[in-house]
């Protein structure tokens, strides 16, 4: 499957989603997509099986106009961005506005954090043998030469 | 002028198998508008694929829904397998096929016994879960699972289909087929069934282009759209079909539209049977998804949209799965406006919904 999105900004959204209705695509879906410096937005169309996207970000604090003046059954997906995401969709159409109360839950916006990348796994350290507080560090340094010199005997 | 009142609509009621209110304004017996609200029964599935190893994940994604249960498990695997260009073997592929339209059937079986349940008509209702009985058989036999069955992973399935137990199951679906006649001509001829559901909740062509309706409810009502038509990642392309379309937009006609399922999903088995290629059931998986991919499939209830975004690791940054019932929400908005409120519970039930779906 083809997989070709346009880059468009924020203020051309309604221009460029005008622009398919007249063309006669059918509106498929909107997916918001938590980035961490913002919101990443895809608008999904089809025509004849030709499946196309609109894609825009939009920062943490800006905020993103409703395309239910286009197509008004955009409402679903526009109140769930809003009530799960906690992002700001303005003029969403007067009756299918429901203001934060689409989806009823106990927390607001609950999936407004972005994604934590996995910290990479820890290998667990090889057992140190333990060292002895009182050996000086001189004796430690003798040890290691008769240690040499044991190995130059062997060899 | 008589005075609007409002009515809730659910989250409890008789003919709602999951919970969804719906406020409707009345003016004495016709329903001036249905606002829906949802959210009971939310699970954040989608949030959880940031926690859950992507392989793993279908077992999650299966269980969005219990009814379409296949076809969610297909979906994801599609979207990462395409995300990580992955080919799946093509005797892969005919079993998802087999599976994925025996769950066709099965919905469709469930959905024609509540329709009978939301008309009152019980014995019908009976008829219908009996038929479903000898599909969820088929599964448990081929899967282990009646209903949720774990046999699509990345890559391809989990279990392979002896030729006797495909043969056996066609056999199985052409003794169905007749007792599937009695029970559907029953919906399609009897003057009372009849009567109940025509002209009853019209949604025109254009109002079903407009509200960018899927599945049956748009078939309805006379749009020729099934993604089966263009899927390369089944063994549609190499069936033969054509959509099942209706043009009236009424109950009887999704229930016709339906019905025709039934049966042709019965013939694209018997097709995929004969044509099944011998070889792999599931391709090596290496790494882990870097890309994105948006794929969609013909659920029994209409097209579904998958979408995963991968990040090297094996934790995804985002699954979103866009559900046939999303998609069909405003046509139920907008089918509801005008009526008698004695047809709301049937007019809920023709949309099909499904609210574990919708609320994923």
């Amino acid at each position: 499957m083809k997989q070709e999105y346009t880059e468009i900004e924020s203020p051309a959204l309604l221009d460029n989603v005008k622009e398919m209705k007249e063309d006669g695509y059918r509106l498929v879906q909107i997916c918001c997509t938590r980035v961490p410096d913002g919101y990443e937005l895809t608008y999904s169309f089809d025509k004849e099986y030709n499946f196309c996207h609109l894609r825009l970000t939009v920062p943490e604090s800006g905020w993103v106009m409703s395309i239910t003046s286009l197509y008004w059954s955009a409402f679903i997906y526009e109140n769930e961005m809003h009530d799960l995401f906690g992002l700001d969709v303005r003029h969403i159409a007067n009756d299918v506005d429901y203001k934060g109360t689409f989806y009823r839950l106990s927390e607001k916006a609950p999936w407004h954090t972005p994604p934590k990348k996995p910290a990479p796994p820890v290998r667990p350290q090889a057992k140190q043998p333990p060292v002895s507080k009182a050996a000086p560090a001189g004796e430690a340094v003798k040890t290691t030469a008769k240690a040499e010199e044991g190995a130059k005997e062997h060899g | 002028m008589a005075e609007t009142t409002v009515i809730p609509f659910g989250p409890q009621h008789p003919v709602l198998p999951e919970p969804v209110h719906i406020d409707l304004e009345m003016q004495d017996e016709k329903v001036l508008r249905a606002i829906p609200s949802i959210g009971y029964v939310h699970r954040g599935l989608e949030k959880l694929v940031e926690k859950r190893d992507y392989q793993k994940f279908v077992y999650v994604a299966e269980r969005i829904c219990g009814i379409c249960s296949f076809g969610h498990g297909w979906g994801y695997c599609r979207a990462v397998e395409g995300a990580m260009h992955i080919d799946v073997p093509p005797r892969a592929k005919y079993l998802r096929t087999i599976w994925h339209e025996l769950s066709r059937i099965h919905s469709h079986l469930l959905w024609l016994g509540l329709m009978a349940d939301a008309m009152g008509f019980e014995n019908l209702f009976m008829s219908s879960w009996r038929m479903r009985e000898k599909i969820l058989d088929i599964f448990e036999e081929t899967t282990g699972g009646r209903i949720i069955f774990s046999v699509c992973k990345i890559g391809g399935v989990r279990r392979d289909m002896e030729k006797d137990t495909l043969n056996s199951i066609v056999d199985r679906l052409t003794d169905m087929e007749a007792e599937l006649r009695v029970i559907t001509d029953e919906f399609l001829k009897e003057p009372t069934v009849i009567r109940r559901m025509s002209g009853v909740g019209v949604l025109s062509r254009e109002d079903a282009i407009e509200l960018c309706c899927v599945g049956p409810v748009a078939r309805a009502s006379g749009v020729v759209g099934d993604m089966r038509l263009i899927d390369t990642e089944g063994a549609y392309q190499d069936l033969s079909f054509e959509p099942c379309v209706a043009t009236e937009g009424d109950c009887l006609a999704r229930c016709k539209v339906r019905i025709a399922e039934l049966f042709q999903s019965i013939g694209l088995i018997r097709q995929a049977v004969e044509k099944v290629p011998d070889g792999e059931i599931a391709a090596l998986v290496r790494g882990n998804p870097k890309e994105e991919f948006f794929t969609r499939i013909e659920q029994p209830r209409g097209e579904a949209i998958y979408y995963v975004k991968g990040n090297g690791t094996k934790f995804l940054d985002r699954m979103r799965v866009r559900t046939p019932t999303n998609a069909n929400i405003p046509a139920l908005v907008r089918a509801l406006q005008g009526c008698d409120y004695a047809d709301v519970p049937m007019l809920v039930v023709t949309i099909d919904p499904c609210i574990s779906c919708t609320e994923r």
